[in-house]
C-alpha cells in the first residue's frame, strides 16, 4: 500500500479497532503492523501518542494463566475522533471512487 | 542472556534521559509484548525482528513525546531539538520542511525585531524627554508612551504568532513523517 494512505489511516484504523471491545496492545500491535507493513515495535509509539492525546485510558487485567496486561479503552474523546476520521475517510474515498468510475467508463 | 532481554537494555539504555514514570510505563509496553509473544510459542529471535530496531523505536518514542511537549507549551528550543532528532533519523524531508520553516521564522524574526525597535525607541523619547534635547518634557514622554503601547501591542501579536507557529509545525511534522518498515530500521 501505498506510504502516504498508511499514515493517514493508521490512527483510523487503531481507534476503529478498540470501538467495538477493549483490546491489549500486543493483539493491536501485531493486527496493524501485519496490515500496514509496518514494524510491530512502531505501533507502541502510536498508542503512547494516542493515549498522551486524551483519546485512549489503559488499564491492568489479570490474563488466563499469566500476569496482568494492559488494556486500551476508547475515552469519550477517542469516539468522537474516531467519527471525526470515520467522516472524513469516507468523504475522500468517495470522491476517489467517483474519479475510479469516471475513468473506466 | 536471553534475546529479549538484551533488546530491552539496548532500549533501556537509549531511554536513559527519560524521566521515570514514563520510561518504565514504556518498556513494560515491550516487555509485555515479549512476555505474550513467548507464551504463544513465538521465538524469541522472531520477536525481536518484527519488533524492529529498538534504537530506532527508541528514538520513535522519544521524539513522539518531544512533539506532545511542543504541542502543549509552543516553545521554539523544543521544537528545534524535536526537528534535529527526527531528521536524525532520517523522518522527514529536509528540502520540504526546513525551507519552508526558514521562511516563516525569518518573519518572525523581523516581527520581534520591530518589537524590540519599539521599546528601544521608547526608551531614547523618555530619555529626551527627561533631558532634553529633541522632543522636550511632556512630548517626549508622550511619544514614550506611544511607543510602549504599540510595543505591548506587536509584543503580544508576536508571541501568539510564535507559539501558533511552533505548536502548528510540530503537528504538522508528527503526521508527515515517515514510518519505520517491518523488521528493519528502514523508513518509507
Amino acid at each position: 500500500m501505498n506510504v502516504q494512505f498508511k499514515k493517514g489511516v493508521l490512527d483510523l484504523c487503531v481507534l476503529a479497532m478498540t470501538a467495538q471491545e477493549d483490546r491489549y496492545g500486543y493483539e493491536l500491535a501485531v493486527i496493524i503492523s501485519g496490515k500496514f507493513d509496518i514494524a510491530v515495535g512502531s505501533v507502541y509509539p502510536i498508542l503512547n501518542r494516542l493515549t498522551q492525546e486524551g483519546y485512549f485510558t489503559t488499564y491492568l487485567q489479570e490474563s488466563p494463566g499469566g500476569p496482568p496486561r494492559k488494556y486500551y479503552r476508547l475515552s469519550l474523546e477517542g469516539r468522537m475522533k474516531l467519527e471525526m476520521l470515520t467522516e472524513e475517510w469516507r468523504t475522500f474515498t468517495a470522491a476517489v471512487n467517483e474519479w475510479i468510475e469516471e475513468g473506466q467508463r | 542472556m536471553s534475546t529479549s532481554r538484551q533488546y530491552l537494555m539496548i532500549m533501556e539504555q537509549e531511554l536513559r534521559e527519560v524521566p521515570e514514570p514514563l520510561r518504565r510505563e514504556w518498556l513494560a509496553d515491550y516487555a509485555e509484548h515479549f512476555r505474550i509473544g513467548i507464551e504463544n510459542g513465538q521465538p524469541e529471535e522472531e520477536i525481536c525482528r518484527e519488533l524492529g530496531d529498538p534504537r530506532v523505536i527508541a528514538k520513535e518514542l522519544k521524539l513522539n513525546n518531544r512533539f506532545e511537549l511542543v504541542k502543549t507549551n509552543g516553545n521554539p528550543v523544543h521544537l528545534v531539538k524535536a526537528m534535529l532528532v527526527g531528521t536524525s533519523l532520517g523522518l522527514f524531508n529536509l528540502l520540504f520542511v526546513l525551507a519552508p520553516f526558514i521562511a516563516v521564522s525569518a518573519v518572525l524574526i523581523a516581527i520581534w525585531a520591530v518589537v524590540v525597535a519599539l521599546f528601544a525607541g521608547a526608551l531614547y523619547a523618555a530619555g529626551q524627554g527627561a533631558f532634553g534635547g529633541q522632543y522636550k518634557g511632556l512630548t517626549g514622554f508622550a511619544f514614550a508612551f506611544i511607543l510602549v503601547g504599540l510595543g505591548i501591542i506587536v509584543f503580544i501579536a508576536a508571541r501568539a504568532l510564535t507559539k501558533g507557529f511552533v505548536r502548528g509545525t510540530a503537528k504538522y511534522l508528527q503526521a508527515n513523517r515517515r514510518l519505520l518498515r517491518e523488521g528493519s530500521s528502514r523508513s518509507v
